[in-house]
């Protein structure tokens, strides 16, 4: 199996150092206190997102550099597919923010590393029945 | 709970709406009539449904598998993939139907309710289907409609469990408790504002003769013609009385509104509209504020006293409470809920007058105006039932309160004695009439026309507590009729007093055609009209041709040939005779009997007289023959006298129970004299000496028959 992920439909060959996924139980806007004290839930659903972390390497710089580009594309969503439980899971994220470093800089070229992005995800896996 | 939207075979859910409200609303005394309404905002759609919806499709929201509401679309909005739909309720949308309105006369609510929710479902309770109405229906919106008819009686328009409008008087008697886990923190006072009197007008209209006409249309002036121009009054017309002048045709018409086409002038006469206004206070202290209800044509006598009284409960006693509660799909205007107020730190029932439902992701919302301290009450008919008090249930000028009436709150309406009938006609007496050929005769010989019958009587209402066991009670006498002595129309007076207690109907006014509301019986009914006299008989005939006859030697010699034919009996009336014609009438020169014919250069004929008409008391006089007289050398040769009509001595028995005095019959009409002519045709001229003879004289008509006696109703709830 290739090491790498696929964003929009297209495999980079990336080395991903890091992998976490949250969840979120979300509510909407009848969610609120109640006069009891306890809290009356407006479960929406839930939301799973996934944070990760990129090495960059040699042989992967040109894909590094693209993966970049696409990340930071000025678009609302994009269609990412990352591990979950014993498979995989592709779903519609949005990206809204991203940094990564300056490593090296010489006359092969320019090393950025450790890019780290958050995915969220744009609707709920899982709705109330 | 899974709330979702169905709109044309589509399904929206959670997922692709938001900004969801419904609005509910009950006016829970039927003081207004809300419409409910509801929005939302479909989010990332595909498809023209800006342009593909019509007003009036159906929208349904479902809670899981039950449908909770029906609303129709007012309008859809594009903005980009997002579509904003507005939606109000059948009530809402009837208000852009027209109605014709009318003078409802005991039609039932179940009878009207078709015609004003026209192909909207709804679902109306039997003793709310059950209700007469009485009373007038403007020309409105239907929305507009069904407000005048729940006002009254207190018809709520509720929900079925599917969302469909429930006509109905009950309101739920078990509360439905809010658990304090469901209610969002923050319970108000609501700001109902504070009221200290209530006014409700009382209306009746009835239809009369009495009142003049109304221009109620004109366009005379600009000769412009109306081509199926509707016209609508401001105000009821009795609608058999609509006339148009000129070439103004009336192609459809009503108690509100009429089509006329053409030129010229539309008159009408309304309806006679009496209003009583009554108030009570709601004992709230404060600036005066007072809440009044003006045009419910339809608050009549017999509700007026709920109609008030749930009013006035309403204002006196509620207050609002604002709570947002966690609401299931269920929620409904009008439900009872039991609420915890937190600053009394007690439990309180009270009605759901409005609820602003905002459906979300998982949870509904409903923000409540909740009406606690107060009782529904005061709705129908104040009164169902009635006796009549007549003199024959007196003793000794006392009536005694049957037990189901002692102590009950009771409308009393006192009748005075009825009006009598009008005079019976004279029958006419001949009269010359001169053509202005250089002849002349008689005409007119109509039996009398039979009296008009009376109409009204006095009429005082007042609503009492009847504490006392018994009450002193005179019955006024039926007015007699009119009597005339020369055959001019005279009225018939109205009768004598009604009393209960102390009050008397010669404090109320005169009024015609009063309904009983509890069933419909007309009181005070109009009078029969009179019968007429029986005609005069027609007088007999004459007739003179000039013939021609050839000598034997070829001259030609004119000769006059005269004839004379009996005329009629009079009219017969009943068992009475008209009186017989005449019988012999002459010609001249010699005298020969009906048909013989006589001739020569100069010929006189008279005919004999027709019989008097009869009258229902008498029979008609017999009319005359032809006769002649000498005086001083001359000849006068007279046709046969006219008989002379009957009097009509009869008065019209005295009207049944309720009813006005029968007009006064009349007069036979006086029989016609036989007819007379003289012509020559040799020089000099020689003529007969011929003369009509006397008509008959009409007969007087009789008095008017004497009105019913007064009465007295009382209204009450069984």
């Amino acid at each position: 199996m290739n090491k790498g992920l696929t964003l929009d439909g297209v495999f980079y060959k990336l080395h991903v150092s890091s992998l976490k996924r949250h969840f979120q139980v979300l509510d909407g806007e009848n969610a609120e206190r109640a006069d009891a004290g306890n809290i009356i839930r407006d479960v929406i659903g839930t939301y799973y997102n996934y944070s990760m972390t990129i090495e960059n390497a040699v042989d992967t710089r040109s894909d590094y550099d693209a993966f970049y580009e696409e990340i930071s594309a000025p678009v609302e969503s994009h269609i990412l597919t990352v591990p979950y439980a014993q498979g995989t899971m592709t779903f519609e994220a949005y990206v809204t923010a991203g940094e990564d470093n300056l490593e090296l800089m010489d006359e092969d070229g320019t090393d950025w590393n450790g890019l780290t992005v958050q995915f969220i995800a744009c609707e709920p896996k899982r709705v109330p029945a | 709970m899974s709330i979702t939207f169905k709109y044309k075979g589509e399904t929206f859910t959670a997922q692709n709406r938001s900004q969801s409200e419904m609005v509910i609303e009950k006016a829970l005394v039927a003081e207004m009539l809300s419409a409910d309404s509801f929005s939302f905002l479909l989010r990332g759609a595909t498809g023209n449904y800006e342009q593909n919806y019509r007003k009036g499709d159906v929208l349904e929201i479902w809670n899981g598998a039950s449908q909770i509401a029906e609303f129709f679309i007012e309008r859809i909005k594009a903005d980009d993939a997002n579509f904003q739909f507005t939606c109000t309720s059948a009530v809402g949308m009837l208000a852009t139907v027209h109605q014709d309105g009318g003078m409802l006369s005991g039609e039932t609510v179940g009878d009207v309710l078709p015609g004003l929710m026209g192909n909207y479902s709804y679902v109306v309770d039997p003793e709310v289907a059950a209700i007469q109405l009485r009373g007038w229906l403007p020309e409105s919106d239907c929305r507009s409609a069904l407000r005048q008819i729940c006002l009254p009686y207190g018809i709520s328009i509720m929900r079925t469990s599917a969302g469909l409008p429930h006509f109905k008087f009950n309101f739920p008697t078990v509360a439905k408790e809010i658990s304090r886990r469901d209610v969002y923190s923050g319970l108000k006072r609501g700001d109902l504002t504070p009221v200290t009197q209530v006014t409700v007008l009382e209306h009746s209209f009835y239809a009369s003769n009495a009142v003049s006409e109304e221009v109620l249309f004109d366009n005379t002036s600009t000769a412009i013609a109306a081509s199926s121009d509707r016209i609508s009054f401001d105000m009821p017309i009795q609608a058999t009385t609509l006339r148009a002048t000129g070439s103004l045709t009336i192609d459809d018409s009503g108690v509100n509104f009429a089509v006329v086409s053409g030129v010229g002038v539309l008159y009408g006469k309304p309806y006679v509209h009496t209003v009583r206004a009554q108030s009570a206070s709601t004992g709230v202290v404060g600036e005066p504020n007072e809440m009044r209800f003006e045009d419910a044509y339809l608050v009549n006598s017999l509700n007026s006293y709920n109609t008030l009284q749930r009013l006035a409960s309403y204002y006196s006693t509620a207050e609002e409470l604002d709570v947002s509660i966690r609401a299931d799909g269920t929620v409904r205007a009008g439900d009872l809920v039991r609420v915890y107020d937190k600053y009394r730190q007690e439990w309180v029932n009270g009605y759901l007058q409005k609820a602003v439902v905002r459906f979300s992701a998982s949870t509904t919302r409903a923000d409540c105006s909740v009406i606690a301290n107060w009782r529904p009450d005061y709705i129908g008919n104040n009164y169902d039932s009635y006796v009549v008090i007549k003199a024959s249930d007196l003793v000794g000028g006392v009536w005694t309160v049957p037990a189901e009436l002692q102590g009950k709150r009771v409308q009393v309406v006192l009748f005075g004695g009825l009006r009598g009938g009008h005079s019976g006609g004279k029958g006419q007496t001949p009269a010359p009439v001169y053509p202005g050929d250089g002849t002349w005769h008689y005409e007119g010989n109509a039996g009398g026309v039979g009296g008009d019958g009376g109409e009204g009587a006095m009429v005082y209402a007042a609503e009492i507590d009847l504490t006392a066991a018994s009450y002193a009670v005179t019955i006024g006498s039926g007015g007699p009729g009119g009597i005339s002595a020369d055959g001019t129309d005279v009225a018939g007076d109205l009768g004598g007093d009604t009393t209960f207690g102390s009050m008397s109907s010669a404090n109320g006014a005169e009024v015609s055609n009063y309904i009983n509301l509890v069933d419909g019986t007309l009181y005070i009914e109009a009078g029969d009209k009179g019968q007429d006299g029986g005609k005069g008989g027609e007088g007999g005939t004459v007739n003179i041709e000039m013939v021609s006859y050839i000598t034997p030697d070829n001259v030609w010699d004119p000769y006059l040939e005269g004839t004379w034919d009996v005329g009629e009996d009079g009219e017969d009336i009943g068992t009475h005779s008209g009186g017989a014609k005449g019988t012999t009438g002459w010609v001249g020169q010699s005298t020969g009997g009906q048909g013989v014919m006589s001739h020569g250069k100069t010929v006189g004929v008279t005919a004999p007289g027709g019989g008097g008409g009869a009258s229902i008391s008498a029979n008609g006089s017999a009319g005359g023959n032809s006769t002649s007289s000498y005086n001083a050398g001359v000849w006068s040769y007279f046709s046969g006298p006219g008989g002379n009509g009957a009097a009509a001595t009869t008065v019209p028995a005295k009207a049944s129970f309720g009813k006005c005095g029968r007009g006064g019959y009349g007069g036979g009409g006086g029989g016609l004299p036989g007819k007379c002519e003289t012509q020559s045709i040799e020089w000099p001229r020689y003529s007969y000496n011929v003369n009509p003879g006397t008509p008959g004289q009409g007969g007087l008509g009789s008095q008017g028959g004497t009105g019913s006696d007064g009465f007295v109703v009382v209204y009450y709830k069984a």
